[in-house]
């Protein structure tokens, strides 16, 4: 009976030392947007350069679909 | 990763619809070029923003979310001819981002391709694609 005590009091202690760690594995929670989605909105235009170095205007799009996927990047 | 790859695979079905496809990171341009020659096959445009400075005005960082640098919230953003948001999605993890097949869907709603009850029938085939957020699979 001690020894069952005994087992179950190591068990919960190392439960608990192992908590903070547990914790930190789960990370910082992914960001949420900082602007919420506006449907219907229009989309603000840019100018960026794409991989050749040769500027790309948004707006140069304008009368058809966009589909803009922002990627994570660092591959 | 994998998203982009389908883009690449399926850029007949985006040509059809008209739709331009455009990828945009903080990557510079040396690393811009690698993506667009190797994932993107170079059928699409893919753009560099090393300063974030359009992930920022788009209110899409994900502060120091690469060992301390500044990345993008992966978002997937439909643009209608008109230059109004038509539809976006924000992926929290890998199995959230939208197939190819959700996407096109989209594009044919804002289009007006989908009507009636095709128009049901999509909307029902879009709630099943749905997939929930799984933290196990963040990255």
């Amino acid at each position: 009976m001690y020894l069952v005590l005994m087992s179950r009091s190591v068990l919960l202690a190392i439960l608990v030392s192992l908590l903070p760690i547990m914790v930190a594995a789960q990370g910082k929670p992914y960001p949420k947007p900082q602007v919420p989605s506006a449907s219907g909105k229009p989309i603000p235009d840019f100018t960026l350069k794409d991989r050749s170095g040769k500027r790309f205007n948004l707006s140069s799009q304008r009368g058809k679909c966009v589909l803009l996927y922002f990627y994570r990047g660092y591959w | 990763m994998a998203q982009l790859r389908e883009f690449a695979q399926r850029s007949s079905e985006f040509d059809k619809l008209g739709v331009s496809v455009i990828a945009l990171s903080v990557d510079d341009q040396q690393h811009a070029h690698k993506v667009w020659e190797g994932i993107a096959q170079r059928k699409f445009t893919v753009l560099s923003d090393p300063a974030a400075k359009v992930i920022k005005q788009y209110g899409l960082l994900h502060a120091e979310g690469h060992g301390g640098e500044d990345i993008a919230i992966r978002t997937t953003l439909l643009i209608d001819p008109k230059g109004q948001e038509a539809w976006r999605r924000v992926s929290e993890s890998v199995p959230d981002i939208p197939t190819a097949d959700e996407i096109l869907q989209r594009i044919k709603q804002a289009q007006g391709q989908v009507g009636g009850v095709g128009r049901r029938q999509a909307e029902r085939s879009l709630q099943k694609t749905e997939t929930p957020t799984l933290r196990q699979f963040r990255h």
